[in-house]
């Protein structure tokens, strides 16, 4: 349990880091950066062409003025920063190259926007300086001079241009008015300017259009693309391995899910019944109650029958010297019977012959020596009465036969309180008359011939107890003492109150018990007597007794010089 | 049927106009643009920035502001020929207006920075400016609860360089100056320029001034050589590093004298005029212009248009026209 939790949390961690090692090295090409990167480039090329084509515009005159120009430029910057921000060493050389082509371009268009102003008002204004001229003067040579510009201005021929000097020079010493040389001179410096600017902004276009930007770009952008290749392959093993992983993943989760699918399906199942068993539960309390109630019932009652037949055996045990006890006064009251029955029968022959001495004395005939015979017979008979004293004898024996007969009932009576199965508690049970003598009476028997009994009874209040069991410890603890006793001993049996408890403890000197058995006397089925002698049931079902009865019971043992039993049980 | 065909070529007679119309409008060759009625950006930004633009801590005695040489109330500059720094040290340029500044393709005479981000670090480390450092200004301003409190709202990393000029060049971006009578003629309304104001529109295209003085900042779009057809210099003597121009910037020599072309946007306020200061009357500016510019002479009578052409250049800012 332990080893495999481990186990799956060293499979969970590996998995995440595997996961996360495969996905970093795929993630080391930045794939939208190289994109933004491409696309800013493409966006520069685009701007490039624009560019060259609003300078072109610009020179046409198709733009009046510079700010689509001017916003181009801005927005090339704006792209090269972007650009920029995502810098990497493998595109140093062609970087600083573009970069310094994108600077000399934007001095050449700057210088071309100076220029083409210049060049553009003079020429505008330059047939409009020559007309104002001829006003004043037509015969000067302006014709020349203003076709050959206006020709440059156009072609750009080096011809031409080689032509113009001669012909400012002609003009400015041409016969002109001392009020006309300023405005001749207004026309040299144009021709001149037209001339020089014009040259300057060929000059300047050819090399705009020379530095194109679109093959550097062109180169950046085809690095760019294999840097990205070149990362893209380096990380296709690991795209593919994250690929892969990620599949097995899934389906361990899966399977993973599936089983929780099960787990909770299982989970489910018990939980309903827990519900099931839950809302069951009282009811089962219940039932468990009442049967473990029954339980407890039966118990009792097998305790009870248990304590009944340990009663019965001892009884059993009892019952010869209980037979014997009943035949003895039996036996002699039957003989005490049968002797008065005979006296009886001479009693009603002399009351025979007395009544026909009665009829002799009132018959009107005497009859003397029928009288005298008779008399003498009343007499002798009288005589033997008297000489015998068979009246007192009667009496004797009919006494001695009551008391036998008393004997049995006492007896019969005891035994009758004995062997009862009531179990209840009855107050008010003096333990002196109830208990302790009705049952020295039952084990008369095992005592008499061999054992003297010392009672020591003290002045003890009766108590509430159910007398019958109480008997039965009684009895037990007696047969033992006699079952202890070998030859002669001595019983002696003391009763004390004190703390509202009764003690009895009955003492004998016989041979006494075993320190090694000691401790188990208590125990069930425990015995030292011969199978069939004792069931061992004994003392337990005494101690239990006691115990039920809240009292307590004590034994001390010394081997050779006897056992002592204390019973203690409390008033109430 | 013949009902129907009339009404078929009206309504292509009506798309027709209306097609010429927008036809016309959206090619309307002008080569001058109108400005934007307004410009969107986030006003606390935009707060934030006037009142540093307004704060003298950004210098190191605490007495120069950019408003010292930018004054909103003058056409964004100081109406001096050079500005006036800290310990009242004279600078070597003419302080062009703040206004209008964020439609100019660079910034500078020299246009030497490429924004107004960029351009805000040039006063604020010349000695002759405001001879400060971001960090002497930082230290100053995270003294005050306020701007602490103000940074804080509006960037996540507070007071540092980076959002200072943020904040002041958002403010400068708010400094435009919309509905010049001339911008209004341009959006269509012909009666906003009087026919005199009208003719010096024409000759101010028919001169070429226009050839650099165009877009919709009226030049601000270029570089131009100062002296083209006359050499200026030469005629003004006294040559300074700062006339050199972009030169200073390329060390190339076709950029010697060359100047950005100024926007001529509320010019009749900002004299006086060039990077010298040296015209103090549009007037003088005009003719300097097409002496050196254009290589031409100009009546009194066309110049005088032109002025007048120049003076509906003046817009309005916060819906008040320009003094």
């Amino acid at each position: 349990m332990k080893l495999s939790r481990l186990v799956n949390i060293v499979v969970g961690v590996l998995s995440i880091t595997i996961l996360i090692f495969l996905y970093n090295k795929t993630k080391i090409v930045n794939l939208e950066q190289y994109n933004r990167v491409l696309d800013t480039l493409r966006e520069l090329k685009q701007l490039d062409a624009t560019w060259t084509e609003e300078v072109l515009r610009s020179r046409l005159s198709l733009n009046n003025n510079y700010d689509n120009l001017t916003a181009i430029t801005t927005d090339i910057e704006l792209a090269r920063d972007r650009w920029l921000a995502f810098d990497i060493a493998q595109v140093e050389t062609q970087k600083n190259a573009y970069l310094a082509l994108l600077k000399e371009r934007t001095e050449l268009v700057e210088q071309f926007k100076s220029v083409n102003a210049i060049l553009s008002n003079s020429i505008r204004y330059f047939p409009i300086a020559v007309a104002e001229l001829e006003e004043f003067s037509s015969n000067l040579p302006t014709n020349q001079l203003l076709t050959a510009v206006l020709k440059y201005s156009l072609v750009s021929d080096a011809q031409t241009r080689a032509q113009i000097p001669a012909l400012i020079a002609a003009l400015q010493a041409g016969d002109a008015d001392e009020d006309l040389t300023e405005q001749i001179d207004i026309i040299s410096s144009h021709a001149r300017a037209i001339v020089k600017y014009k040259q300057e902004i060929d000059a300047l276009l050819e090399k705009i259009a020379a530095l194109n930007a679109a093959t550097l770009l062109d180169a950046l952008t085809d690095t760019y693309v294999d840097l990205k290749n070149a990362r893209l392959l380096e990380t296709e093993p690991y795209r593919r391995a994250l690929l892969i992983f990620s599949g097995i993943l899934l389906l361990w989760i899966t399977y993973i899910g599936y089983r929780l699918g099960l787990s909770y399906k299982a989970l489910d199942v018990a939980n309903r019944q827990l519900q099931t068993a839950n809302e069951t539960l009282e009811k089962r309390v219940e039932e468990r109650t009442k049967e473990l109630s029954d339980a407890l019932r039966r118990l009792k009652e097998s305790q009870s029958q248990l304590i009944q037949s340990e009663k019965m055996a001892s009884l059993g045990q009892m019952v010869a010297g209980v037979t014997h006890e009943i035949n003895t006064p039996l036996g002699y009251i039957k003989s005490n019977v049968q002797l008065t029955q005979s006296i009886v029968v001479q009693f009603r022959d002399f009351l025979q012959e007395q009544g026909k001495l009665m009829g002799l004395f009132s018959s009107e005939t005497v009859e003397e020596e029928k009288l005298h015979t008779q008399l003498e017979i009343v007499t002798e008979l009288t005589k033997n009465f008297q000489e015998e004293e068979t009246i007192k004898d009667a009496e004797e024996l009919l006494k001695d036969s009551l008391h036998g007969l008393a004997q049995i009932y006492e007896l019969v009576i005891n035994l009758k309180n004995f062997s009862r199965l009531d179990l209840a508690k009855v107050s008010n049970v003096d333990l002196h008359e109830q208990c302790l003598d009705s049952s020295l009476l039952i084990a008369n028997n095992l005592l008499k011939d061999k054992i003297t009994v010392n009672k020591e009874y003290g002045d003890i209040p009766k108590i509430k107890c159910s007398p019958s069991q109480i008997n039965q410890v009684f009895l037990n603890l007696l047969t033992n003492a006699a079952h202890a006793i070998e030859t002669q001993g001595t019983i002696l049996i003391k009763t004390r109150a004190e703390n509202g408890r009764v003690s009895v403890e009955i003492q004998d000197d016989g041979k006494g018990i075993a320190e090694d058995i000691l401790p188990k006397i208590f125990d069930p089925f425990f015995t030292t007597k011969k199978i069939g002698e004792g069931s061992g049931m004994g003392l337990s079902i005494a101690y239990k007794i006691i115990q039920q009865h809240n009292g307590d019971i004590d034994v001390t043992s010394e081997v050779g010089k006897g056992t002592t039993f204390v019973v203690s049980l409390p008033i109430q | 049927m013949e009902n129907k065909h009339k009404r078929l070529a009206q309504t292509i007679g009506l798309a027709l106009s209306l097609a010429l119309f927008a036809f016309k409008n959206l090619y309307a060759v002008e080569p001058i643009k109108p400005l934007p009625l307004r410009v969107k950006l986030n006003p606390d930004k935009v707060a934030l920035g006037e009142q540093l633009f307004n704060d003298k801590r950004l210098s190191h005695d605490n007495t120069v502001a950019c408003v010292s040489c930018h004054d909103l109330q003058k056409g964004g500059t100081d109406r001096l020929p050079h500005s006036l720094g800290i310990d009242n040290a004279e600078g070597d340029i003419n302080a062009p207006t703040v206004f209008n500044s964020s439609f100019n393709f660079r910034q500078f005479w020299d246009g030497r920075a490429a924004t107004l981000e960029e351009q805000i670090e040039g006063p604020v480390h010349n000695p002759k400016e405001m001879g400060s450092h971001w960090q002497e200004v930082i230290g100053k301003l995270k003294k005050e609860a306020a701007y602490l409190k103000a940074f804080k709202a509006l960037y996540a990393d507070g007071i540092n360089a980076k959002n200072l000029k943020d904040a002041i060049a958002t403010f400068e971006r708010s400094l435009i100056t919309p509905n010049a009578p001339f911008d209004q003629y341009l959006r269509g309304d012909e009666t906003a320029l009087t026919d005199e104001e009208k003719q010096g529109y024409a000759l101010f295209k028919q001169y070429g001034c226009v050839a650099c003085h165009q877009g919709i900042n009226i030049g601000g779009n270029m570089y131009q050589v100062f002296g083209v057809l006359n050499n200026y210099f030469e005629k003004r003597g006294n040559i300074t590093k700062a006339d050199l121009g972009r030169f200073n910037v390329t060390a190339q020599k076709y950029d010697r004298h060359k100047f950005k072309v100024p926007s001529l946007r509320n010019v009749a306020l900002t004299a006086p005029y060039f990077h010298d200061g040296s015209a103090d009357t549009l007037e003088k500016a005009v003719d300097v212009m097409t002496k050196y510019q254009l290589g031409r002479k100009i009546p009194r009578k066309e110049k005088r248009l032109i002025v007048q052409f120049l003076k509906t250049l003046t817009g309005t800012y916060k819906g008040k026209k320009l003094k």
